[in-house]
């Protein structure tokens, strides 16, 4: 696509111009100071004026640097997130692994950290909101455009992260329960073999010692299984809390409120609203009845005192 | 050369800056880059691309600088000691016109600047005193980059563009006399429009040709030719057989944008009103209230895309079709039966892309129930089967009657008796009896003011004013004239109600057979060596523009055509705006 650049020439004729604007400036101050001091008071004065101007200006706000730490947090959890994956297929891979429960714990605990990211993340998006909205007009309109855009990005990593929690949980299952028909197999097996040898006394008897470990270790498995289990789901259900209040937050992609022209009038609108709004409640404050009401009673209130106090002289006077 | 795709690469750039602007950033717009801006890029984009607010340089009530608030005890304060904290930490890119208004309104912004930088953008070639009064008043250096990105238009589908430019009927009326000097700005306009057009899409002109019926063509192409010479940046590389700039106006072919339309664009435009691709429901019964006004654009809706040129019949079918899948989509994830907490997370993942599925289909379903009911109470079917004749077929007798019958009966609309009144009278301008018809038309209920609107058309576009070829008085001699009406009188034609090619189709087909007449359209640039004898090479590019607005039929037409020829010929239709039957009226109210 076409396009010129002007920057060069803008930046000449600047020079030009402001190098003209400070030799006019000095020559008009020459009358007030002698010759070569004045230069330098002049410059002084130029600096420290603009020292004051971009100092009033220079330091950013607080919640920037909320937003900052929340893409930050963003960009960790995205690094994070990448991690786990690569444990989560590690740990389904290795199905007699010696140190799985090691891998587990790793798994679990980066879990946490993903999911206290999250939220800290929301805080911080939450901080910037109120902040924003304190100060109102144009920082109001770019803190919720700020929240609308992060809420998104945010919304978008957390569905990505519960979908690998839960491929990673369907997988586990899948696993353990595999792992138990495995051994149920070889229970009956055992049991055939056992039951075909020194048998119908055997049977009589219940379990075995033998089978009796054999039950022992599958509850076992069915019990960390269902621990497992539980913990997912709840760190799960933690998420789908978080982001009830800021999908609110995120417009629907086509429709009108997506149009940013129609964003714009929007907000002309509201502001004009507003102001007609306050001026109207400003308006009726000081025409507000009550106010009449309570003027008209302490006026009725001074009037009975007075007479009382006249009644009251009159009778010590009677006296 | 896609004209959107154009416009994206320079707002993908602007936010930016070019590269250079990195951080939170403010969009500071003026009125008609905000139309095109907002045509290309919604709003969750331009956030997502850390452009935090979009505001305008020249309203008042979003620029602080600007306004003056009145108080309620009457006292008048500017707005700016009212607003406590201005984010100056911010860093503002601007996208604005190169006029002087804009010029006036950066010096006021650099003045008493809000934002910390300011990354400046103009969308046209910006004059050397405009550039030296911004220089003269950047105090501060503020301004870290000017450059020129010259999407100066709007750009509705890939080969359709348009200026948003109205009352370039009376410009077009006026050129070359005293009024002239009245559409000077709109004539500034539409030149900077072409120059905008033939820069982004990198094409220049080997050809210049333009329409000899019209004065202000000449004067643009005339002057778009004198800027392209003089300005090293209009040069590009030559590609393949050239690229033909074809200027043309409206006058040529006053009877398209009268006629009733049957594709979706176009019927929606011409029933609903499609501006800056948003329709307006608001006031038609049985509408939800987010519903009330919606967007039709074809780059974020892909129903859209797929079906704005389709006719109402295949309309129907494919919202049926789309209708059908949504429901088939709902119920495998119906709320109703899930059963276990994993249905109920796989459906909540999935619930965003299901609402954003029904509003698509309830807003189609929506437009679609209103142009039926709109089609129901104007008994547009007939109507627009007489107009389609009324253009194609000559035939006064049969004619006459029928537009008496349709004039006197009162399921007409006034507007369509109007129309019906004005292409008659276009047609039998000579032959016909146009007083007869005006009177029927007061008869039957067509105001004063409007039938002046008759006299006003043939002013305007009439037989003397227009150049050849709207009724086919170009190129077909008698015996031509008279085989193709007894075929079709036999055959039939496959749709009734779309037998109407518009003119401009016609001098398409007549470029790429190298037969377009030079006494119609005359070179102004190029013209090749033997030029005349029927035999002129043909451009692989064609850029058409229409000062004084085009029709969404022509835009369908050509967009069909680029379908039909796609490693031939490609063409690109611009207007300085898009006429529905209602803002052709209008204009013409002014002439």
């Amino acid at each position: 696509m076409a396009s010129r650049d002007l920057t060069t020439t803008f930046q000449e004729r600047r020079a030009a111009s402001n190098m003209r604007r400070r030799k006019a400036g000095n020559g008009g101050m020459k009358p007030f100071a002698k010759g070569g001091g004045d230069d330098f008071h002049l410059e002084e004065g130029a600096l420290s004026a603009g020292i004051d101007r971009t100092s009033a200006s220079a330091l950013p706000p607080q919640w920037v640097d909320d937003v900052d730490a929340v893409h930050q947090e963003l960009s960790d959890i995205t690094r994070l997130m990448g991690v786990l994956q690569s444990m989560h297929s590690s740990r389904v891979g290795s199905v007699f692994g010696k140190d799985l429960d090691e891998v587990e714990g790793k798994i679990e605990k980066l879990t946490r950290d993903i999911t206290d990211r999250f939220r800290t993340a929301e805080r911080y998006l939450q901080r910037v909101g109120t902040a924003t909205r304190r100060a109102g007009g144009e920082e109001a309109v770019v803190g919720s455009n700020v929240q609308r855009s992060l809420a998104k990005k945010l919304q978008e990593l957390s569905v990505e992260f519960r979908q690998m929690q839960r491929k990673y949980l369907a997988d586990v299952q899948a696993q353990k329960s595999g792992g138990l028909e495995g051994r149920e197999a070889k229970f009956g097996l055992m049991d055939e073999e056992g039951g075909g040898g020194g048998g119908g006394a055997d049977n009589d008897f219940g379990f075995t010692m033998q089978q009796q470990a054999v039950v022992d270790d599958l509850q076992e498995a069915v019990q960390s299984r269902d621990k497992e289990i539980v913990e997912i789901a709840k760190s799960i259900e933690e998420l789908g809390a978080i982001f009830k209040e800021l999908a609110v937050l995120v417009i629907d992609q086509g429709t009108i409120l997506d149009r940013i022209d129609y964003n714009m009038e929007a907000v002309v609108e509201h502001t004009k609203e507003g102001i007609t709004q306050l001026e109207r409640a400003e308006t009726s404050q000081k025409n507000a009845r009550p106010l009449k009401c309570i003027v008209f009673l302490v006026c009725l209130i001074a009037f009975l005192l007075l007479i009382l106090i006249f009644k009251h002289r009159r009778r010590r006077g009677i006296f | 050369m896609d004209a959107v795709d154009a416009i994206r690469t320079y707002v993908d750039r602007i936010v930016t800056g070019d590269g250079k602007c990195r951080g939170m950033k403010v969009l500071l717009l003026d009125a008609s880059t905000t139309q095109t801006v907002s045509c290309v890029y919604s709003q969750t984009e331009i956030l997502s691309r850390e452009v935090y607010l979009v505001s305008r340089l020249d309203d008042s009530s979003q620029n602080p600088n600007l306004g003056e608030h009145i108080n309620a005890n009457g006292s008048v304060s500017n707005l700016n000691d009212l607003t406590m904290s201005m984010p100056s930490h911010l860093k503002a890119v601007c996208y604005l016109r190169p006029t002087d208004i804009n010029a006036g309104l950066l010096v006021r912004e650099l003045a008493s600047p809000r934002f910390s930088e300011y990354h400046i953008f103009f969308s046209g070639v910006v004059s050397g005193g405009l550039l030296r009064l911004i220089a003269e008043n950047d105090e501060q250096e503020l301004v870290k980059q000017v450059q020129e990105f010259y999407g100066d238009f709007l750009p509705i589908n890939e080969d359709l563009v348009t200026l948003n430019c109205r009352n370039t009927l009376a410009m077009s009326a006026a050129t070359g006399t005293a009024w002239a000097r009245d559409h000077a700005h709109l004539y500034e306009r539409n030149r900077r429009g072409v120059e905008g057009m033939l820069l982004s899409l990198r094409k220049q002109p080997t050809q210049i040709r333009y329409q000899r019926s019209s004065a202000l063509a000449q004067q643009l192409a005339r002057d778009v030719s004198d800027s392209i010479a003089s300005d090293q940046i209009f040069h590009f590389r030559k590609s393949g057989s050239g690229t033909l700039l074809l200027i043309l106006d409206r006058l040529d072919d006053p009877v398209t944008p009268l006629l009733s339309q049957w594709t979706y664009q176009a019927m929606v435009h011409e029933l609903l009103g499609l501006n800056n691709n948003r329709v307006i429901l608001r006031g038609a019964p049985n509408i939800a209230k987010d519903l009330e006004e919606v967007v039709l654009s074809a780059q974020q809706d892909e129903f859209f895309r797929k079906n704005r040129h389709a006719n109402f019949g295949e309309l129907g079918e494919a919202i049926q079709k789309l209708l059908n899948d949504y429901q088939k989509h709902t119920a495998s994830h119906d709320p109703s039966r899930l059963n276990s907490i994993e249905d109920m997370q796989r459906f909540m993942e999935k619930f965003p892309e299901l609402r954003s599925q029904s509003h698509n289909v309830s807003k189609h379903v929506a437009l679609m129930g209103e142009l039926a009911r709109l089609v129901d109470i104007c008994s547009l079917m007939d109507v627009s089967q007489f107009e389609q004749e009324l253009a194609c077929a000559d035939d006064h007798s049969t004619h006459m009657k029928e537009l008496m019958e349709k004039l006197g009966s009162s399921s007409v609309k006034i507007p369509d008796k109007l129309r019906l009144g004005m292409l008659y009278a276009l047609r039998y301008e000579d032959s016909g009896d146009v007083n007869l018809v005006k009177t029927a038309m007061a008869r039957g209920g067509v105001s004063e003011d409007m039938i002046e609107l008759v006299d006003t058309i043939l002013r305007y576009g009439g037989s003397k004013a227009r150049g050849p070829g709207l009724y086919g008085e170009r190129s077909k001699d008698l015996m031509t004239k008279m085989t193709k009406s007894i075929l079709t009188s036999v055959q039939g034609v496959s749709n009734v109600y779309a037998q109407h090619v518009p003119v401009l189709m016609d001098t398409v087909q007549s470029i790429c057979k190298g037969k377009l007449r030079m006494e119609s359209h005359p070179y102004l640039v190029g013209k090749p060596p033997g030029a005349g004898a029927g035999n002129d090479p043909v451009p692989e590019d064609i850029i058409v523009f229409m000062a004084g607005g085009v029709a969404y039929e022509e835009a369908t037409k050509i967009e069909e055509f680029n379908r039909t020829n796609p490693f031939k010929v490609k063409v690109i239709l611009g207007g300085s705006t898009i006429h529905n039957s209602t803002s052709f009226l209008e204009e013409l109210k002014i002439l």
